[in-house]
């Protein structure tokens, strides 16, 4: 029992030196310096009532939280520009609910939340159980799509030919799951390997559970930036019907009035070409990007295209 | 070795989200739970010893439901389906939802822990005490009661304890506890396995200290009796 005592106070000690380690906490506020500016731009608190939007956060760079910020705030990323976007568009008071994926389109099958903007894609089922609005395009994030490997595959595998005899993981319910039956489901290759989120499927991979991971690009880099030395995209790429390359918001069935509002949102964007530059905003925040690769200064401001 | 560092380079950027905002919210919830779970506990432990059929059905039917289906499945129960039924919540953080949900959860457990505390107190107590002239009432609170509590707090605890893990079910609606923690730093960082282990290390040393703290507790009972 004593030995077992001091094992928990060497335990408990160990968190706090690193607690104490990290009083001196260094947010990177450049980071978010180009976000942050598009945030402000918002008008907020509109008087049409609330506009509760479902979402889950753990989806880099499209929607994921920043532990250096605090309440509402806390949740950034694409997909919170483009809510904070409709809100004002609508003049409605923006209620950001998070939740995981599956949960999400159960949030708007109930009703619980009005919308659900969660980088989802366009797929059939989808389309007969939502109303689902016209698309919104997150830079290249769903445009392409790729399968990463760990660092020693890189590059060796581009056509679907070479997964033959290899094994492909991939999240449920996701865009992922549908190129990989479509590209994959007539080879002989090993596609029964499905993970509920993208991290657990990362850790598969890296432990060699799977050989493969079909992911958004975006995602994917996302994944290769984050200290993930190991890992490395494979150079395959799939190929993506137009209908799947952007993102689409789920609404309610019976919502129409609200499905038309939102369409009408979207259109306005696309035309003032919005979209790309949240997302650039977006990636340097998650680290995937740096500012100057991106054309911004350091106070957030695009100086060059 | 790169697992230790990036453990180090979490702990040193997220502490907040872990040991502030993890652990406060999965004590807050339990304690919740378990303070709810209690009083509810006791109220459906009396129903179930109650004259009125009626009353012991609804009871039993209940216990019966929440112990015969996952906590999670009630979770997602709670969260959506509650709030039709009383819009009040449905402006409400998730939170609320689910610590309704925990509490019933907790209470059913409760009331059978209690229900069996009391029924394991020998019945030739009630008998002794009814045959001296006290009334079922007294005999009840005085007698009965005081012996069935000794019985009670042990496995009250360990209820304490499973409610502790139980809430990380909860991070399916982010409300912040531990797990949630987790989901945050790992969407982030993608570094799902040092996560885990950091919230693993968290829950074991909160439960760890909990038992020991209830083990104190025991022994006190005991020196008293």
């Amino acid at each position: 029992m004593k030995k077992m005592e001091k094992l928990l106070c060497l335990l408990l000690s160990l968190c706090m030196v690193l607690a104490l380690a990290a009083c001196g906490d260094s947010s990177d506020a450049k980071l978010s310096a180009a976000y942050d500016k598009y945030m402000a731009g918002f008008t907020k608190g509109g008087a049409n009532g609330t506009l509760t939007v479902a979402m889950s956060p753990d989806f880099a760079p499209m929607e994921f939280y920043d532990a250096a910020k605090t309440g509402d705030d806390a949740i950034v990323g694409f997909d919170v520009l483009l809510a904070n976007y409709l809100a004002q568009e609508l003049d409605m008071q923006l209620v950001i609910k998070p939740m995981s994926f599956d949960a999400c389109q159960a949030a708007v099958q109930t009703g619980n939340a009005d919308i659900g903007i969660s980088g989802f894609s366009w797929t059939y089922e989808r389309g007969q159980n939502y109303a689902i609005s016209d698309f919104y395009v997150a830079g290249d994030n769903e445009t392409e799509q790729s399968i990463i490997c760990l660092k020693e595959n890189e590059g060796k595998f581009t056509k679907a030919e070479d997964f033959v005899g290899y094994k492909v993981g991939y999240q449920g319910a996701s865009l992922q799951q549908v190129l990989v039956e479509e590209t994959f489901g007539d080879l002989d290759v090993d596609i029964d390997s499905v993970y509920v989120d993208l991290g657990t499927a990362v850790e598969a991979l890296k432990a060699k559970q799977i050989d493969f991971l079909a992911v958004a690009h975006g995602n994917g880099e996302s994944i290769i930036a984050s200290a993930n030395d190991s890992i490395a995209f494979t150079g395959f790429d799939f190929e993506v019907d137009d209908m799947y390359k952007n993102n689409v918001c789920l609404i309610n069935k019976n919502n129409t009035e609200l499905l038309e509002k939102v369409n009408a949102a979207l259109a306005k964007a696309l035309e003032n070409d919005y979209y790309s530059g949240w997302y650039d905003a977006c990636k340097v925040y998650a680290g995937v990007s740096t500012l100057d690769e991106l054309g911004f200064d350091d106070d957030g401001n695009k100086i060059k295209e | 070795m790169t697992f230790i560092t990036n453990v180090a380079y979490i702990m040193t950027k997220y502490w907040r989200t872990f040991l502030l905002q993890g652990i406060g919210y999965t004590l807050l919830l339990s304690l919740i739970a378990v303070s709810g779970g209690a009083f509810f506990g006791s109220l459906m432990a009396l129903a179930k010893r109650s004259r009125l059929k009626l009353l012991r059905a609804v009871v039993n039917i209940i216990v019966e439901v929440v112990r015969g289906t996952p906590v999670l499945l009630q979770l997602y129960i709670g969260v959506f389906v509650f709030p039709m039924i009383v819009p009040a919540l449905s402006s409400l953080p998730y939170i609320y939802s689910v610590s309704i949900v925990l509490i019933i959860n907790s209470s059913a457990y409760v009331s059978e822990i209690i229900r069996s505390g009391i029924e394991a107190v020998d019945a030739g107590q009630m008998e002794a005490a009814r045959s001296l002239g006290l009334t079922q009432r007294t005999a009840m609170v005085s007698i009965v009661l005081p012996q069935a509590v000794k019985n009670i707090l042990p496995a009250l605890g360990n209820e304490f304890i499973m409610v502790v893990k139980e809430t990380s079910l909860a991070s399916t609606f982010f409300v912040g506890e531990l797990m949630t923690s987790y989901l945050k730093v790992k969407g982030y960082t993608y570094l799902t396995m040092e996560c885990l282990v950091i919230v693993g290390v968290l829950y074991f040393a909160l439960t760890y200290i909990l038992s020991k703290l209830l083990k104190v507790l025991e022994r006190r009972m005991k020196a008293h009796a």
